[in-house]
Order: structure tokens, then sequence, then C-alpha cells
């Protein structure tokens, strides 16, 4: 028999039982009162945490964009805009940045976040005289430096 | 950076600002909003629920605020002292009088989030029912917001000038006693 | 006793029947003294009238003229062929209860509305701005605009309450002990629905219901 690990060399000694019991305790060490050492209770707690686990991996996802949207709410709110306008022109500028990065320049960088605002700003301006009728939307950022080239 | 401390940007970074806001005619739920983002923190890019990053918010003019419809008359706060039939509801109007903090105080309250910061940041809530304001806190004060709704001008406030640039819309009969 | 011989419309006839219960009450004499250019004598006029009624008392005669003033020149309106001042300056749908300067050349300086017949109204602004004339009343927009009280009277001090948008005059509206569920809530009245039509400059609309 060919073992790979040290562990699984030990694991193959002594009956299945014992070890089986072990390596689900490992994962409930941490846990608060008798949880951490009989098995009964800890199989139940650990199943549960696991659950909660898998769970939160999305939840923490949300968790992090909805931190992120109100951190770049607040630094758009410095600058006389608010969140939806800022995102949805810079969307139309063909500025893609996630909000990630966005919240990072606001705390880090607030002078290119200052430029990102006014970038908005001028991009909404455009679309209201295109909306009065004065002047044609630019499909983006890109294509109008190619205009002005 | 590694040329001097950071520990000043640092104590410049969380430091608290005091904000003041002018009530006389505004509607508490409008000053309780602006309150609220405040004293969470919201307004600030480096935000964290945890951060404890909050700021001081000073409401002069409580006893002049403004409700609109019939609200005086028709709302009602309603509180349980916790013994049998100790259910008690007083109207806005009743509540004013004996309290003139007590509406901005509960509306701003009630736009907190529900956990454990919220006590600690009504603490740095400070009202006043007139636009008298101590000196240890007008000292601290950085900045004033703008009031959320314009106050319509009375007919009084108007200048005469202004009264008579103002267009004649009709004119009455030639023989129209007026009233 | 100086009676207009203009007999044009029925806004004459109203002017006229005034004047009558005027004479028949304790006035003795009623004259009617023609152009007067010193507007400015009496202050600001609330109300836009030509004909201002002045008593006089000498002794134990009474007397009450009746001095027509100068109505100063207005522009022209946009839409002079219009009946209703409102169609005729192109003010539909344009005005609130804030705008006192325009809701005040409709009512009387105790605050009451104008009549119709007089004002030239149609009936739909008519209402508009009775509605904003209470609605700037409560918010005590119109301060000077309010009946005389009798000879002698000290009103009691009340609490003041600054209010705005309010549907229901002060004294009728009640409180509202049970809100109701969450489903079927029991709403305040803000604002009139009477003006829903007016020019809005935002996406969301206004509730009227809070």
């Amino acid at each position: 028999m060919v073992f790979l690990t040290f562990p699984c060399l030990i694991r193959n000694r002594g009956p299945d039982r014992f070890w089986k019991v072990q390596e689900l305790l490992k994962n409930a060490r941490h846990f608060r009162g008798r949880k951490n050492r009989c098995y009964s209770l800890a199989v139940r707690a650990v199943r549960r945490a696991f659950v909660y686990a898998t769970k939160s991996r999305q939840v923490k996802r949300r968790n992090m964009r909805t931190l992120w949207i109100s951190r770049i709410a607040a630094a758009t709110r410095e600058y006389g805009l608010k969140y939806p306008i800022l995102i949805d022109n810079l969307v139309k500028s063909s500025v893609q940045l996630n909000r990630k990065v966005l919240s990072d320049l606001a705390i880090n960088e607030p002078r290119t976040f200052q430029s990102l605002a006014k970038l908005a700003r001028a991009r909404q301006q455009e679309g209201f005289h295109a909306a009065l009728g004065n002047g044609s939307e630019p499909p983006g950022i890109l294509s109008r430096v190619v205009l002005l080239q | 950076m590694s040329s001097f401390s950071r520990s000043a940007q640092q104590w410049a970074t969380f430091a608290r600002s005091w904000f003041l806001i002018d009530a006389r005619m505004q509607p508490p739920g409008k000053i309780a909003t602006m309150c609220a983002i405040r004293l969470q923190g919201k307004h600030k890019p480096i935000y964290h629920a945890l951060s404890d990053c909050g700021d001081h918010v000073v409401v002069m003019n409580t006893k002049h605020i403004a409700l609109s419809g019939n609200k005086w008359e028709q709302k009602m706060y309603s509180s349980h002292t916790g013994y049998p039939g100790g259910f008690k509801q007083v109207t806005a109007a009743q509540l004013h009088l004996k309290d003139p903090k007590a509406l901005v105080k509960l509306a701003v309250y009630g736009m907190l989030p529900r956990n454990l910061q919220r006590r600690t940041m009504m603490q740095r809530l400070h009202l006043f029912a007139e636009d008298e304001v101590p000196e240890d806190i007008l000292q601290n004060l950085t900045e004033e917001l703008a009031q959320p709704r314009d106050i319509p001008r009375t007919l009084r406030e108007y200048s005469q000038e202004e009264r008579d640039s103002f267009p004649k819309l009709w004119t009455p009969p030639e023989d129209y006693r007026m009233k | 006793m100086a009676a207009h011989r203009v007999m044009k419309s029925a806004l004459t006839c109203f002017s006229n029947a005034q004047r009558i219960v005027a004479k028949t009450g304790c006035f003795p004499t009623l004259q009617n003294v023609n152009p007067l250019p010193q507007l400015a004598v009496f202050g600001y006029v609330p109300s836009r009238g030509i004909v201002k009624v002045v008593e006089k008392q000498e002794g134990k005669t009474i007397t009450v003229e009746g001095l027509t003033v100068e109505s100063p020149e207005s522009p022209v309106p946009p839409n002079p062929s219009a009946h209703c001042p409102i169609y005729r300056w192109n003010l539909q749908n344009k005005y609130g209860y804030t705008d006192v300067l325009l809701l005040s050349q409709f009512i009387r300086s105790d605050g009451g509305m104008l009549s119709r017949r007089v004002t030239g109204l149609c009936t739909p602004e008519h209402y508009k701005i009775a509605a904003c004339v209470r609605m700037a009343q409560r918010a005590g927009l119109l301060p000077d605009h309010k009946p005389t009280l009798p000879e002698g009277h000290i009103p009691k001090p009340k609490p003041q309450l600054n209010r705005y948008l309010s549907r229901w005059s002060v004294g009728t509206a009640r409180p509202i002990y049970k809100s109701g569920l969450k489903w079927c809530k029991k709403r305040m009245a803000v604002g009139d629905p009477i003006l829903k039509n007016n020019i809005q400059y935002g996406k969301r609309p206004i509730r009227y219901w809070h």
C-alpha cells in the first residue's frame, strides 16, 4: 500500500470510527460548549456550519458590493451627483471600472475620482442637450477620441 | 511615505466633524434623513458599519419645524408604559408642545439602523429648541448644511417693487367696489 | 347720490346691488369722486378694485365716498382673446400655493375668494385657485388677508405650529388613532389632488396621501 502523506499512513492504523470522529471534530474544535468534543453534538453543528459557510460565500459578495456602493454614493455626493447618475453616465462613456475599483479610487485617489465625477457630469449634460434636440449623443468616450483626431 | 509617521493622517481621517442644521420651517423627516446619514458616517468614502466613523450633528430651531398636511392633528405618537392599560397616544401637536425636540429626535431614531450603535449615534445628535446654541458647541462646528425645503415667502416679505412688477392678471369692471 | 350710468353687464348690476345695500344701511350720503391719482395714500391695496369706499365723519354726518382708483398699466398678455385670466396669461397648471402674488389678486382683503363673475375665472381654475388660497392661508403665507375682529377683541394666544399643504382646515382634522394594518393603512392627506395636473419637474409623482 502506498501512502502519499503521513496523516494517511497514521490513519490507516487503528479503527475507522475513531478517525472518522477525529476528522469531524477537527472542524468543531473552536465551537463553544460540548459541541467541540462530543461527536453527536458536533456532527450537527458542523453540518450546520458548512451550510452557513456555503451560503455566506454568496452573501459576502453581496455585502461587499453594497459596501462599495454606499462608499461610492458617499463620495459622489461630495461632487454634487447621485450614485445612479454617476454609474449610468460612466457606463455610457464606456468607462469600465467596477464598483470595487471605483470605491478604492474614492478613498485613495480622490482626484481621480473627481475627474471621473466630472466626466459623468459632462456626459449627463450632453445627454440633456441631446434630449432637448441640440446635438447628438456620442456613443462612447473612445469614439469621441477618434472624432477629435 | 515611510519618511514620516502616518498617525497624523489617521487622526485627520477619523476626526469627527460637527454639522449644523437649521430646522426652521423644515419637515422633520427630511431633517432626519440628513442627520441619519451624517450620524452613521455614510457621507464619507471610508464608510464601514463597524468603523464608527459617524459625525456630530447639531439641529437648532426644532421648535419651529413644519409638518405637511394636517399631521399636527392627525399623526399619533404611541407608547406603552408596560403596565396594564398603559397604552398612551398623543398627537404630534401635543407632543411638540410638551417637548419641542421630541419629533425630530423620534424621526432620527427611527431612521438609524437597529443595532447596538444606535444609542451611541443618538448621543452624537444635539438638538436645540431655539437658535441659542452653547458656546462650546458653536466652536466645534465645521459646516452648516443647506435646508432641504425652500421656505416660501409670505406676501408681507415681498417688496412693493416686486408686487408692482407682477402683472395684473385681470382688470376689474370700472365701478367695482373694492373690498 | 351719483349712480353709475354704465349698465353694461351683470357685473354692474352686482356692484349696484351692493351700493343699494350700503345706502339702506347707516350711510346717509354716497358720493363718487372721479379719478384720484393718490393711490399711495392708502398704502398697499390687497385687492384689485377701482372704486374704493372711504368713510369720513364730520359731526353727525358720515360721508361715504367712492373714490375711483387708477389701475396701473399692465403688459399685454400672451393670449389676450381668452376670457379666463389664467388662460389669458397661459398660466394653467403652472401655479401653486406659494405664488401669493398671483393668489392675492383673486381674494378680498378679508381672505375670501372674489366672485367668479367679477374676476372672469373659468370654473375649474376658480376652484384650483380657491384650493391654493386655502392652503396658502393655512401655511400663513397671506398674513394680512384675515377677517377683521370685532372692536376691542383680543384673540387668545395660540401655539404657533408651522404647516404647509394642509388640505383640511385646522379645526376639522381629527387624530387617526388606529392607523390600520400595513396593507390597508389610513393615510394622511397632503396637498390637494385638484392640482394634480400641475407641471412637474421630476420623475417621482406627487403623493397626496402620506
